[in-house]
């Protein structure tokens, strides 16, 4: 059932994301826009000729990212599916990096023919940089106080929480009582917001686009666009505190991990919905004034590799407005641009290793080994030994009479391993295959664990041997 | 007022700030007593180095076209020191420009129907 719904929830949330970049990134009619293929757009483009040119690279990058689109449509709907949770997790997160990677490629390519085609026409870019005097540091839209006040009650919950794991607010949380779980739980949610508030400040504070000689135009140009980011971000900020406050109650009133889910999935919904107003807030406002009192854009297409990544050495700012999607992005040339890009490239390699060694997880089956002085319970590089001498008693029993979450480790379909929390025993060691459905519990003088082989008969014979 | 900064141009980019806003006070653009923005503002405005604004505004201020102060930043000078005569720089500007237009075959007509376009913006 976790499975499933995890399922749909990728779906759910990947899908629209595709289909918003699709549309944005390959628009039908590029005559009105104010970038093709992140190249800008400019009244040489609109002759008989070259717009007959232009049509032609529109026409095929569409349809390149049409096939792309489909072909990224039809794997996803397989991947709803797949059987296993663990298998569906690495198999969404490797194609969340190819759908982003794929849907580009024909961008990338469209951008590369029409900076040629730029070339062709003679035109250079002419390096002149705009700044409005009358608005230089002047336009903001942040509400600071209302901003410290969501971050200001996440702080506030957390350390509710972590009262009530600590027990020093007395209320009951079942199974999860003392392992923390709760508190790592609602705050890995409500970080969101102190990550964002940065961003806030930043993008308030980033330059004014000069767009028009009218001093007044930019300005409202400016202040609507930082007001969007602003809201955007406050009230994201507001939702992710709900969030919170339902993870807590469901931490408090219900203790299956299907609630987790269900709120996890809550939570990427109300993301998804607020990037989608913010979104569509946003082309809107450059709707109304890209189109009409427009007058004034840098030519900086070359310094946009791909038309993805800004790289300027000479641009003394760290962050600029994108041109795909939605939102800003660091100039890589910067030297705290540099960083940022290490640190997001490592996170994808990370990331990949991660997945990697999930799957390894998933496809190595535990072996338990009764040797004559130890029990040896092994898979990759976790071994555990447990001394025969120390055992004190050994139990057979079935897994779903068991209640227990886990505390650190591992806890997969075919696999639990590491620190559990059991109802009524308190911390224990995990080594099973939860699939066999049985567990051996033995009590030694120091700690308990509970034991399985890779499959029932294994672990029946297992039991037999040890006892 | 915009500023017009172009990166390809020989003139420095501090002189090119300070042409920019001597053209705003004449032009009316920039009025008497206007604010203009801080350093570090128009700085990340242009995404340039905050030294070469900080420059501007330094010979700005010597020449007495504007005045800057810690608690209000830099602001036009509500009176400018009016010498009532071109400096020997721009004379000898002018007289390269005026050399050109000879030898472009400009009539003086024409030359002074330019200046006077330029006069009155």
């Amino acid at each position: 059932m976790t499975s499933m719904y995890f399922g749909l929830l990728m779906f759910v949330c990947a899908i629209p994301v595709l289909i918003f970049l699709y549309f944005s990134l390959y628009p039908r009619k590029w005559i009105n826009k104010p970038r093709v293929f992140g190249v800008n757009n400019r009244p040489e483009f609109k002759t008989e000729k070259s717009s007959e040119f232009i049509d032609i690279v529109v026409y095929t990058h569409r349809k390149q990212a049409n096939v792309i689109g489909l072909t990224l449509l039809i794997i996803a709907i397989i991947l709803l599916f797949l059987p296993g949770f663990t298998i569906k997790m690495i198999a969404w997160s490797i194609y969340i990096y190819v759908s982003l990677f794929a849907i580009l490629v024909p961008y990338a390519l469209g951008n590369s023919e029409m900076k040629k085609y730029k070339k062709c026409l003679g035109i250079v870019n002419s390096k002149v940089l705009y700044a409005d005097l009358k608005n230089a540091g002047n336009i903001h839209s942040l509400n600071v106080p209302v901003l410290i006040i969501t971050n200001i009650f996440s702080i506030a919950l957390v350390t509710v929480t972590a009262l009530i794991d600590a027990n020093i607010i007395p209320v009951e949380l079942g199974i999860y009582n003392g392992t923390f779980i709760c508190t790592a739980f609602i705050s890995s949610i409500l970080i969101t917001n102190l990550i964002a508030m940065p961003f806030a400040f930043m993008v308030d504070n980033s330059r004014n686009n000069v767009i028009s000689e009218n001093s007044d135009i930019n300005a409202n140009y400016n202040r609507a666009r930082k007001k969007i980011f602003a809201d955007f971000i406050i009230s994201l900020s507001w939702c992710i505190n709900v969030v919170g406050v339902l993870s807590l109650l469901v931490f408090i009133f219900g203790h299956s991990e299907i609630h987790m889910v269900l709120i996890l999935g809550f939570f990427l919904l109300l993301l998804l919905f607020s990037f989608s107003m913010f979104a569509v807030k946003k082309l809107a406002l450059d709707k109304k004034y890209m189109t009409q009192d427009a007058n004034l854009i840098e030519d900086d297409d070359d310094s946009w590799v791909l038309g993805i990544f800004y790289y300027n050495p000479k641009d003394k700012r760290l962050t600029i407005e994108k041109r795909v999607g939605m939102g800003w992005t660091v100039n890589i040339a910067h030297p705290v641009g540099k960083h940022i890009t290490m640190l997001g490239i490592l996170s994808v390699v990370g990331s990949l290793v991660l997945l990697i060694w999930i799957g390894m997880m998933a496809t190595t089956p535990i072996k338990v080994i009764n040797g004559n002085d130890y029990v040896i319970c092994h898979q990759l590089w976790d071994e555990y030994r447990i001394d025969k001498n120390e055992i004190v008693s050994t139990e057979y029993g079935n897994l779903n009479e068991l209640q227990a979450v886990r505390v650190a480790g591992t806890g997969m379909e075919n696999v639990a391993k590491g620190t559990f929390s059991v109802s009524g025993v308190g911390k224990c060691k995990f080594f099973l295959n939860p699939m066999v459905g049985k567990y051996i519990k033995i009590v030694t003088e120091d700690r308990i664990y509970y034991i399985s082989d890779d499959t029932l008969e294994a672990t029946e014979a297992l039991y037999e041997s040890i006892k | 007022m915009i500023i017009k900064i172009n990166e390809y141009s020989d003139v420095p980019i501090y002189l090119q700030i300070r042409n920019q806003i001597v053209m705003g006070i004449s032009s009316g653009e920039l009025s008497a007593g206007e604010q203009l923005p801080t350093v570090r503002a128009l700085s990340m405005e242009i995404g340039i180095n905050t030294m070469t604004v900080s420059k501007a505004y330094q010979i700005l201020k010597s020449e007495g076209y504007i005045m800057t102060d810690r608690k209000n930043g830099a602001r036009v000078r509500t009176e400018i020191n009016q010498t009532k005569s071109l400096s020997n720089v721009n004379k000898e500007e002018l007289k390269r420009i005026v050399s050109e237009a000879k030898i472009s075959g400009l009539s003086k007509g024409e030359f002074d129907k330019i200046i006077n376009e330029m006069w009155g913006k």
